[in-house]
């Protein structure tokens, strides 16, 4: 009977049902089986109001969709190019280093390539780069920053991880300190990815078509940061912010968004007042679908705990696997089978709860944990068949989903390779931290 | 939809709308509030910090009801890339009713729950009765559940809206 | 039939009280042949004391470990103990529990919670940056308050002061950085969470008594045999009983520790010390005031006080 029920949940969800019905019938089967009032699932739901630093979501979300609507991209890359465009590769490090601060403003979720990806594209292929290599860098550049401040899933990994630790069970899982971690980690990913565009794109001067650099020019740079002053004091303010002590993560999401609402309304005047509500209520049902999830998934978790799966898991776990490494080689294609099947949010709220508990007993920092969780999920936004860049690269740019997934592979590659390092050299995510 | 039904709709879509608006620019004045009177004059209000952690909460409910007026939610479809366009409509209609069956289940023992919550009559702080911040959820959940009845109709009508992951 | 009691606590695994409840736990099920079962949800996993207590009302849960203050709404006056500066010393506080704790017991049965007896929490002390020992020596320091805390609140609000309320997981970093640079909390809690690390003085005045307590709602605990209940009281009084006395022994340690950690203890001179009680007196009047504690049990814990200031 509960195996059917499974079973139909299972096939309910491939048949594509809200993720958030089909966690909440989980989680309901799951306390009827325990004989548990169904009210249950509303004081779990009601939970959503106890977190001290969710408001953080719905404050950056708006302030992603601020940049979004207005002409930030064009601004950044130009600055970018004026600052980078001499290096060899220049136009792809340009791209990497753009997708990476874009991405971490708006924190991912694919604006990164429906706002750079259209300026960014035609520049690389009229910059001679071919057109496969410069698809493939635009769609695995979309995820890049994930793991820099101020990026969402790295504070939903947080506030899933406080909710369930509290404040004593272990190490503190402070979001300063997962951001701090990130940081190493995001610059190993890009510093990789363009060596690789250096190098995969050599043979090009060979064959007669060198690609162009942009000579640098001071003036240039001047115009472009000039341009850009009123965005460019945003990092100092939100990190300085941070990371000084003078405001913790939910009222720097809240300086973010009242500083961007000033810089692109009132400064730039790109967005009249006008249609300023339009763009909150928009950003607004975005946060709304991931916090219904959050939401959901907190009664979930509360199934899992309260049956003591993870107490069970653990115990199947360690009669197979002895050794943290092996374990973490486990956790690592677990979670790239997982971020190809799952989407991002989905992937934390179920698994988080699952993993945490049991990393932990063999020894790993749950910061860490965070830091390879959200790295997994960042390649994850680039596997087929669920993945979220690839979808919307190829609504962007017009492309099959998996012409564009054989485009990424050899990025993909090499992002497998920045995570096994990640993975296994915990000193990388931690020296900044502990 | 016209007359009476259609400007009750149109109705509830503003009242919605302009909830979800006010809620968070509320969020974000107060939330500056609170930082201006800490770091300049070394003090603070009680009750700001319960009020926004309670804002969340409904910012994700009236977020998640107006996202389920196009069936605009976080999923996992897979099966319908994977088949062609003429069985979609027996996947929306599934899937259609089991939302509405789930939202109809949180909403019956939460309604039930928030009227407990009103006998204790529990604050939540201050003065803040508990019982009205949890109300959003059973009514979120109620509005979510009409809504995926009335898609379901619109399946059988052949005029529901694609099924569609949002897409920022 | 079986019944497991399930029980939340804040308190993490491989604590003294958590440890001391699974083993009592052990002991139950065997003096009951398996009929009563304890599990215990340690480190909040089932969230704060409001969750708990939603969970309990559903009988997803059926009892919990938490602070005394968590109990009050069904038993008023067992705030008793924690009126501000009511003790001196621990003398007193053992005088004054061996009479009131069977009060706070019977008054907590009858709002509904079996309780088996109360853990130690040990004296809150002020610590912080700048030595404080009069009130406006604190009313200069940026004071950390726990958010979303009424009685805390409202504790400010007598003793004049204008306090930073943050979430309990900001405060070190929020020390750290100078956001706030003091706060009243007992030596174990300074200790665990490493916040005396960021100040430089602790006051010697105890300033607040703290205590825990087990309570199981009595619609569930009714559900026991007459006999299972009895083995249950016992076992669980004698835990507690340890306990207790357990937690004093953390609590005083906790307190040299911290002295030798490097903070100086500074001590308010008599006249201060005068004014400090004068508020405190006030904060306890305007609980009297608005119900919070009856005249009566506050009469009674001036008598027993007396006597024992008498007594010496
Ligand atoms: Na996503
Ligand atoms: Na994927």
């Amino acid at each position: 009977m509960i195996t059917i029920a499974i079973l139909l949940l299972i096939l309910l969800a491939l048949m594509g049902a809200p993720l958030h019905a089909i966690i909440l019938g989980a989680a309901a089967l799951g306390f009827y089986t325990l004989d548990i009032e169904m009210a249950v699932l509303h004081i779990d739901i009601y939970q959503l109001s106890n977190s001290v630093v969710l408001m953080a979501l719905p404050l950056f979300t708006f302030a992603g969709f601020l940049l979004s609507e207005s002409k930030t991209a064009d601004r950044m890359l130009r600055l970018s190019q004026a600052a980078f465009g001499w290096m060899p590769g220049g136009m792809a490090f340009v791209s990497l280093i753009a997708c990476a601060f874009f991405t971490a403003l708006t924190g991912g979720s694919g604006v990164t390539i429906v706002a750079l990806g259209a300026l960014l594209l035609p520049a690389l292929v009229k910059g001679n780069y071919p057109e496969r290599f410069s698809l493939g860098l635009v769609t695995s550049s979309g995820s890049l920053g994930l793991l820099l401040v101020p990026s969402v899933p790295l504070l939903i990994y947080g506030i899933i991880a406080q909710q369930m630790s509290q404040q004593l069970d272990m190490p503190s899982v402070e979001i300063v300190d997962l951001y701090l971690a990130g940081l190493v980690p995001a610059l190993l990913m890009i510093v990789l990815l363009y060596g690789y565009c250096v190098w995969a794109t050599r043979g090009a001067a060979k064959a007669g078509h060198p690609i162009p650099r942009q000579a640098f020019d001071f003036r240039e740079l001047v115009d472009a940061l000039w341009e850009a002053r009123w965005e460019l004091p945003l990092p100092v303010v939100v990190l300085g912010g941070i990371f000084s002590g003078f405001l913790v993560v939910s009222e720097a999401a809240a300086v973010t968004a009242l500083y961007v609402l000033v810089a692109e309304v009132f400064l730039y005047r790109e967005i009249s007042l006008r249609k300023l509500p339009s763009i909150m209520r928009d950003s607004m049902i975005m946060v709304g679908g991931i916090l219904l999830i959050l939401a959901v998934a907190l009664a979930f978790t509360d199934y899992l705990v309260y049956a003591g799966v993870p107490e069970k898991l653990f115990t199947l776990i360690q009669t197979h696997v002895q050794s943290k490494i092996a374990f973490l080689i486990l956790l690592n294609i677990l979670l790239l089978l997982l971020g190809a099947l799952l989407d991002i949010f989905a992937a934390l709220v179920i698994m988080v709860p699952l993993i945490l508990p049991v990393a932990l007993r063999y020894g790993i920092d749950p910061v860490h944990l965070g830091v390879i969780f959200v790295a997994n999920m960042q390649i994850g936004y680039i596997t087929p068949p669920v993945g979220m860049n690839l979808f919307i690269a190829s609504y962007r740019f017009k492309k099959r989903v998996t012409e564009l997934f054989a485009s990424t592979i050899p990025f993909m590659l090499v992002l497998i390779v920045a995570l096994l390092m990640i993975t296994y050299i915990p000193q990388l995510s931690l020296w900044l931290v502990r | 939809m016209t007359g009476f039904l259609g400007g009750l709709h149109r109705t509830l879509h503003r009242i919605e709308d302009g909830l979800i608006v006010a809620v968070l620019l509320f969020m974000i004045l107060l939330a500056v509030a609170q930082i201006v009177l800490r770091n300049f004059f070394g003090t603070s209000l009680v009750w700001i910090e319960p009020l926004l952690q309670n804002a969340v909460l409904w910012i994700g409910l009236l977020g998640a009801m107006i996202a389920s007026r196009k069936d605009e939610h976080i999923r996992i479809d897979v099966a319908s890339t994977l088949l062609p366009e003429k069985y979609h409509p027996i996947l929306t209609t599934a899937v259609d009713l089991f939302t509405a069956f789930i939202c109809v289940l949180v909403a019956w023992y939460s309604v039930g729950f928030v009227i407990e919550e009103y006998e204790y009559a529990t604050p939540a702080f201050g003065n803040v009765p508990s019982w009205l911040l949890q109300a959003i959820i059973p009514v979120g959940f109620s509005v979510m559940a009409v809504r995926y009845v009335a898609l379901f109709g619109l399946g059988l009508l052949g005029k529901r809206p694609k099924m569609q992951e949002p897409v920022a | 039939a079986t019944t497991t009691l399930k029980i939340s606590t804040l308190y993490p695994d491989g604590t003294t009280i958590v440890a001391g409840l699974k083993d009592a736990g052990k002991q139950i099920a065997e003096k009951t042949e398996g009929r009563v079962k304890l599990k215990i949800y340690p480190g909040g996993v089932m969230g704060d004391d409001r969750a708990v207590e939603r969970k309990i009302r559903i009988g997803q849960l059926h009892g919990q470990i938490a602070q005394g203050g968590a109990f009050a709404s069904a038993y008023k006056d067992s705030q008793i103990l924690n009126v501000p500066l009511a003790f001196n010393n621990y003398d007193e506080v053992d005088a004054v529990r061996a009479e009131l704790d069977p009060e706070i017991q019977k008054g907590l049965e009858a709002g509904g919670w079996v309780s088996f007896g109360l853990i130690d929490g040990g004296f809150a002390y002020v610590m912080s940056e700048n030595p404080v020992r009069s009130l406006d020596d604190l009313r200069d320091q940026k004071l950390w308050l726990p958010a979303n805390d009424e009685a805390s609140a409202k504790a400010a609000k007598a003793f004049e002061l204008s306090p930073i309320m943050l979430n309990i997981g900001a405060v070190l970093t929020s020390l750290q950085t100078g956001a706030v640079n003091a706060f009243a909390a007992p030596p174990v809690a300074a200790l665990t969470l490493q916040w005396y690390s960021r100040v430089k003085n602790v006051t010697d005045m105890p300033l607040l008594y703290t205590f825990g307590l087990l309570g199981i709602h009595k619609k569930y605990f009714d559900r026991l045999s007459p006999e299972d209940q009895q083995t249950v009281h016992e076992v669980l009084g004698a835990t507690f009983a340890k306990l207790d006395a357990d937690s004093r022994q953390e609590n005083l340690s906790a307190f040299q520790a911290v002295q030798q950690q490097g903070l100086t203890v500074v001590k308010p001179t008599d006249e201060q010390f005068k004014e400090w009680k004068k508020y405190a007196d006030r904060a306890t009047a305007e609980l009297v005031e608005e119900g919070e504690i009856s005249q009566a049990m506050l009469d009674r814990l001036n008598s027993i006080l007396a006597k024992q200031r008498e007594g010496q």
